[in-house]
C-alpha cells in the first residue's frame, strides 16, 4: 500500500500518459488505415507525421470557443468534461505490474477488493457525457444521435457483465490483480470452451461499448450529422475525442488484463533474460496494442451495424451466447470440477 | 470517525427534502425523483446501522447490506414500472400535472 | 470527521437541487450527484459491494433512464407551480421536521463501534459475505426478486405496446373491391 502522495503522483502520471498516448493514437491509426487503405497517412508534418497530433492539438485550442446559443450553458459545458473525466478514471484500477515492481512502488494507482465493478461502474457512468451532450446542444439530430449512441452502449453493458460472469466464476473473486495471478486459462481444459465464448462475447461488447466500428453508426463520417458531435467544436470536441480513445484503451487493457493474464509476461522467456516476465507495465501495454491493432483493423475492414441490426445483434443473439457460456462455466465448475 | 447518529441525522434530513419536494413538484417525474430520494435515504439508513451492529454479531451487519440490495433491485423495478405508466399516460398529453388527472373522481 | 462533514453538505445541497431547481434535466442530474455521493458515504461505511453496485444501477442505470424519459417526452419547467403560500408551508413544516428529526437522532448516541472488529467482520462488504447471506438466508427473498423484475420487464414491454388495427374479413374484402374498381378505371381509360 503506496501513502496517499504516491498515489496521487501515480494518477497524475498515468493521466498524463493516457493523454500522451490519445495523441499518437490518433496518428496511429490515421496511418494504419491509410496503410490499409492503399493510400499513405499523414506524413508530411515532421518526420513520418509525428508532429501531426501536435499540430492537431494547437488546432483545436486555438479555436474559437463557440457556445450554441440556444444551448443549456451548464450541461453544454459539463458534457465533455464528465466524459473525459470518468473515461481517465476507469484505467485507475487495471494492475500494470507484480506488487512493489515498479521501483518499489506498486504499479497501479488503485488496487480494489471490487475492482472489476469499479471499471464497470464509472464506464457506465461515462455514458451520460454522451447524451447530455446531445440534449445540451439544442439540435434535433444531436438529440436523436446521442440518444441511439447511448442506448447502444447500455445495451452492450448487458453483453459486457454477462460475458464478466464466466471469468468471475473461475476466479472467485473480483479483484483484477488476484484475477491475474490466478490464471484463469490454466483451471482445467474443459473450461476453455465456454471461456473461449466469453472472450469473443467480451471483445465484440467492449468494441460497441466504445463506439468503434462496425458499431459507429451514430457518429460515422459517411453520416449527415455527427451524431453528439455534432455542436461541439475546439476544445470540447477534443476532450470528446480524448475520451473515446481513452474508452478504447482502457477496454483494450480491460480484454487483457481479463482474458489475456494482463501483465504477466511469456514464462518461456525468463531463461533468457531473467525475470522479464515481471516487468511492469511494458507486457500490459503489448497486449494493448495487439487490441488497439484490431480495433483499428476492424475499422478498415467492416462495414458497419444499421442500428437496428445493432440493437437486435445486442439484444437476441450477443446477450444469449454470454449468458449461454456464463451457464456452461457454472455447470462444468460445480458439476465436474 | 463519527458515530452511527449522525449518519442517520443525514439519511433524516434526504429524507425530508424528498418529502418536501414531493409535496411541493407538480410534475409527475418531478415527484417520482423525490421518491427516490426518499428511498435512497432509507438506504443510508440501513447501511448506518449495519455497520453498528457489525461490531456485536457478524451476520447482522452483512445482512443489512444484503437487504439493501435487494432494495436497490427493487427500485430498479418499480422505476422501470412507474416511468413505463407515466410515459404511457402523458404520450397524449401537453403537460406533466399531475392535478390534471383527475379522471377518477370519487 | 472532515470527510463525512464534506459528503454530508454535497449530498445535502445536491437533495435541495432535486427540489428547488425548475429544469428538470438540472434536478436529475442533481439527483445523480446525491447518489454518487451516497455511493461514496457507503465505502466510509465499508460496504465497498454496495457502492459498486449503488453506482451501477442508481446511476447508471435507473437516472439514465429517467433523463431519456425527461428528453423524450420534452418535459419543460412548469410555468406555474403549486400555490406560493403552500409551497412555503411545505418548506416550513419540512424544516421543522428535518430539525425534529436531527435533533432526536443526535440525542439517541449509540455504542461507538469498534473500527477493527467492524472491518474484520465486513471486511469491507466483501461481495463473498453477501452470497452467504444472500443464497443462504434470504433465498426465498433473492428469488422472489427474480419474479418480481420478470414481471416488471413483462408489464413495461405490455404497456408501451401499441394496439395494432385488427384485420378483419370485412376489412379485407372492401380492399378487394377497391383494387377491382381502381383496375377497372385504369383499363377503361
Amino acid at each position: 500500500m503506496d501513502s496517499l502522495l504516491a498515489t496521487f503522483v501515480k494518477a497524475l502520471l498515468l493521466a498524463a500518459a493516457l493523454l500522451g498516448a490519445f495523441a499518437y493514437m490518433t496518428l496511429i491509426e490515421r496511418r494504419l488505415l491509410g496503410r490499409m487503405q492503399h493510400r499513405h497517412g499523414p506524413n508530411r508534418t515532421g518526420p513520418f507525421g509525428l508532429l501531426q497530433p501536435i499540430a492537431d492539438a494547437l488546432k483545436s485550442v486555438f479555436k474559437e470557443d463557440i457556445i450554441v446559443s440556444k444551448a443549456d450553458k451548464f450541461v453544454y459545458v459539463l458534457a465533455p468534461l464528465i466524459s473525459i473525466t470518468f473515461a481517465l478514471s476507469a484505467f485507475g484500477a487495471i494492475p500494470g505490474g507484480p506488487a512493489g515492481s515498479l521501483f518499489g512502488y506498486d504499479p497501479w494507482v488503485l488496487d480494489l477488493d471490487i475492482g472489476l465493478l469499479y471499471v464497470l461502474a464509472v464506464t457506465s457512468i461515462g455514458v451520460y457525457g454522451i447524451f447530455l451532450g446531445g440534449w445540451a446542444a439544442n439540435s434535433k439530430y444531436a438529440l436523436l444521435g446521442s440518444l441511439r449512441s447511448s442506448a447502444q452502449i447500455i445495451s452492450y453493458e448487458l453483453g459486457l457483465g454477462l460475458s464478466v460472469l464466466s471469468v468471475i466464476m473461475i476466479a472467485g473473486t473480483l479483484n483484477l490483480r488476484e484475477i491475474v495471478e490466478m490464471g484463469i486459462w490454466g483451471v482445467s481444459p474443459l473450461l476453455w470452451p465456454p471461456l473461449a465464448i466469453a472472450f469473443g462475447a467480451f471483445v465484440i461488447s467492449a468494441i460497441a461499448e466504445v463506439n468503434r466500428t462496425p458499431f459507429d453508426l451514430p457518429e460515422a463520417e459517411q453520416e449527415i450529422v455527427a451524431g453528439y458531435l455534432t455542436e461541439y467544436s475546439g476544445l470540447k470536441w477534443a476532450l470528446y475525442q480524448m475520451a473515446e480513445y481513452v474508452n478504447m484503451m482502457t477496454a483494450a487493457a480491460f480484454i487483457s488484463t481479463l482474458f489475456l493474464g494482463g501483465y504477466r509476461g511469456p514464462a518461456f522467456l525468463d531463461q533468457w533474460i531473467p525475470g522479464i516476465s515481471e516487468w511492469p507495465i511494458v507486457w500490459l501495454v503489448a497486449k494493448m496494442a495487439i487490441f488497439m491493432f484490431l480495433f483499428i483493423w476492424l475499422r478498415a475492414t467492416l462495414p458497419r451495424l444499421r442500428y437496428d441490426q445493432l440493437m437486435r445483434f445486442g439484444w437476441l443473439y450477443l446477450f444469449e451466447v454470454a449468458l449461454g457460456a456464463a451457464l456452461l462455466t457454472g455447470a462444468v465448475i460445480a458439476f465436474v470440477l | 470517525m463519527v458515530g452511527t447518529e449522525a449518519y442517520v441525522a443525514l439519511s433524516a434530513v434526504l429524507f425530508t427534502i424528498g418529502a418536501v419536494g414531493v409535496l411541493t413538484r407538480r410534475s409527475a417525474i418531478m415527484i417520482f425523483l423525490c421518491v427516490e430520494l426518499m428511498l435512497n435515504a432509507a438506504n443510508l439508513a440501513i447501511v448506518a446501522y449495519a455497520y453498528q451492529w457489525a461490531g456485536t454479531g457478524l451476520l447482522t451487519g452483512i445482512s443489512g447490506q444484503t437487504a439493501v440490495f435487494i432494495i436497490l433491485a427493487v427500485a430498479a423495478a418499480e422505476v422501470a414500472i412507474g416511468l413505463g405508466i407515466l410515459v404511457a399516460i402523458f404520450r397524449n398529453r401537453a403537460s406533466t400535472d399531475v392535478d390534471a388527472l383527475s379522471e377518477v373522481r370519487l | 470527521m472532515v470527510t463525512f462533514a464534506i459528503l454530508a453538505s454535497v449530498a445535502v445541497i445536491g437533495a435541495l437541487g432535486v427540489v428547488l431547481l425548475r429544469q428538470p434535466i438540472h434536478a436529475a442530474l442533481s439527483l445523480v450527484g446525491t447518489l454518487l455521493t451516497l455511493a461514496v458515504l457507503f465505502v466510509t461505511l465499508q460496504a465497498h459491494f454496495l457502492a459498486a453496485i449503488q453506482v451501477i444501477v442508481y446511476g447508471g442505470a435507473i437516472m439514465v433512464l429517467f433523463l431519456f424519459v425527461i428528453m423524450l417526452l420534452n418535459i419543460e419547467h412548469q410555468r406555474k407551480e403549486v400555490q406560493p403560500w403552500l409551497r412555503w408551508a411545505a418548506y416550513g413544516v419540512g424544516l421543522v421536521a428535518a430539525t425534529g428529526l436531527i435533533v432526536g437522532a443526535m440525542l439517541d448516541p449509540r455504542q461507538v463501534p469498534d473500527h477493527a472488529v467492524v472491518r474484520d467482520t465486513l471486511q469491507g462488504g466483501h461481495p463473498r459475505l453477501i452470497a452467504e447471506v444472500l443464497y443462504g438466508e434470504f433465498m426465498l427473498a433473492f428469488q422472489l426478486v427474480g419474479v418480481l423484475l420478470l414481471t416488471g420487464m413483462v408489464g413495461a414491454v405490455a404497456l408501451v405496446q401499441r394496439p395494432r388495427p385488427q384485420r378483419t374479413s370485412a376489412m379485407i374484402d372492401e380492399r378487394r373491391k377497391e383494387r377491382a374498381s381502381d383496375a377497372l378505371e385504369a383499363g377503361g381509360r
